[in-house]
């Protein structure tokens, strides 16, 4: 078999946080980017001896990824051109994610930002971003409507934004 | 409702957190369209949230869970989806029984095609999901077997090994192992079922009701309450009810053990069948050593650390086996 169980799972643990990551500009949205990848990778599999993917696996799994979550966005009427357009995304592009991706010394600011949120604040942002509850589900949790959760969520990423500016210039995505 | 820049402002953030309507969707790419301030400001935020993003899929992603994941699918989809006739072993083998018996032998396996289904846990344990979204974990070298109609009436399966099986709930169709002379049939619960001896059969239930009754004597059947411990001797036809004294009978599924003043030598009995190696014990007191203590889903090495501390041992690996020496206890 030319392409092994071994080397897939190396593939898989290669490139895996990269297509969620890819996934995630078009879905926005993490249950739905890791099954997207999840799907993209058993695809893959699946035509492990179809065709020669040991060459550009990458590719590959960017151009998979990419028709999934194209198909998911029409299914779901979020399809928007425009914005896509945008956001880099309308055209074929190669999954240049991993720029954002590998920066250690931003992901350290953001996770210093964090901290210094006010508490209840804090609290919304890590329930919706790190534990991948939905706006509602944090609302429900928290005993505070939908509408202070998306309050509370525009005011962290506000403060973010402030505070990353300088080193939002670098990135060029 | 006055549309400020506030508005559009939370608009984009619950475009970028994935909470936008369709109405959201449109009405912001109107905005954003409408104006290059807008355009150079959505663009601010999507460089924000990508970099939030970044950091969250880190904080949130597990690649190892996330492998297991997907490799479950591998192989439910690999053991299951494959027909027989199209795994290519069989195939081979077919080939040379072509030269051997001739076309006499296809024809009767073109005839009558394999109709059940066959898992084979070859290397490890191998986690299965089966049609009716019960679940299976075969230990190594078990092998489990199920008709093709599976699920349509009832829902009977062969086991030769040991299984842990979490049966999904269905009133009218029973589910049934057989697991030699043995019949155990539940509703929905999940149990241990295993081939102990060579003429035993254990079953250890961990949650729901089942009996277990003999293939020769489906009336004589043996209701099991949670917790409870079954035995199955072939040979006398007994069924036995017995305390589960073994906290360690799934240990080979869940990599949990709980050790209770057990003997060295009964340790590492167990271990060794759990990571699937050797293990040599060499020093005449270490069989004195006894051993308190619990782990919760740890590398082999890592329970061998504690060993070694609490025991003073002397570690060695060789490309085959691992080999404990040490003054021992008193």
């Amino acid at each position: 078999m030319q392409f092994a169980k071994q080397h897939f799972e190396q593939v898989f643990k290669d490139h895996y946080k990269g297509m969620v990551f890819f996934a995630l500009r078009y879905v926005k949205d993490h249950d739905t980017a890791e099954e997207i990848a999840q799907e993209a990778f058993m695809a893959l599999w699946e035509k492990r001896t179809d065709i020669n993917i040991s060459n550009d696996v990458k590719s590959y799994l960017t151009a998979s990824v990419r028709n999934k979550c194209l198909n998911h966005l029409r299914d779901h009427k979020k399809f928007n051109r425009d914005l896509l357009e945008l956001e880099g995304l309308a055209v074929e592009t190669e999954n240049d994610s991993s720029q954002v991706y590998e920066m250690t010394e931003l992901k350290e600011k953001i996770e210093d930002l964090i901290s210094d949120l006010p508490v209840k604040c804090r609290e919304v942002f890590i329930l919706n971003r790190f534990e991948g509850l939905k706006y509602r589900e944090v609302s429900e949790k928290l005993g505070i409507s939908v509408k202070t959760v998306e309050t509370q969520m525009s005011k962290a990423l506000q403060y973010l934004r402030h505070n990353l500016k300088k080193y939002m210039m670098i990135l060029l995505l | 409702m006055k549309k400020d820049q506030t508005y559009y402002h939370a608009l984009m953030d619950r475009y970028f957190s994935g909470e936008a309507t369709e109405t959201d969707i449109s009405e912001l790419a109107e905005w954003v369209r409408s104006h290059k301030r807008n355009e150079k400001q959505f663009e601010e935020y999507r460089h924000s949230w990508m970099a939030v993003n970044s950091v969250s899929i880190d904080k949130s992603i597990n690649t190892e869970t996330a492998w297991s994941k997907l490799r479950e699918r591998m192989s439910a989809k690999t053991q299951k989806k494959v027909p027989l006739w199209k795994d290519r072993r069989l195939q081979a083998m077919a080939a040379g029984l072509l030269i051997l018996t001739g076309l006499f032998f296809i024809l009767q396996y073109l005839v009558f095609p394999p109709s059940y289904e066959k898992l084979v846990a070859e290397d490890g344990i191998l986690e299965v999901e089966l049609p009716d979204g019960s679940r299976v974990s075969l230990k190594q070298n078990a092998v489990l077997e199920y008709a093709n109609d599976f699920s349509k009436e009832k829902r009977e399966v062969n086991l030769h090994g040991k299984a842990f099986f979490e049966v999904e709930p269905d009133k009218d169709r029973p589910f049934i192992v057989s697991c030699k002379k043995a019949r155990i049939q539940v509703l929905g619960t999940s149990f241990l079922v295993g081939e102990s001896h060579e003429d035993k059969v254990e079953v250890v239930l961990q949650e729901g009701k089942l009996s277990v009754y003999l293939e020769s004597r489906p009336s004589g059947k043996m209701i099991m309450q949670a917790d409870d411990r079954v035995e199955i001797s072939l040979k006398q036809q007994k069924i036995l009810k017995k305390p589960n004294t073994d906290p360690n009978y799934l240990s080979w599924k869940t990599k949990d053990f709980v050790f209770n003043d057990v003997a060295l030598a009964d340790v590492v009995q167990l271990l060794e069948e759990v990571y699937n190696t050797r293990i040599n014990l060499s020093g005449k007191n270490l069989t004195n050593c006894r051993l308190n203590a619990s782990f919760q889903d740890q590398s082999l090495s890592s329970i061998l650390k504690v060993l070694q501390a609490t025991f003073d041992l002397k570690i060695s690996r060789t490309k085959d086996q691992i080999r404990i020496e040490g003054e021992g206890c008193k």
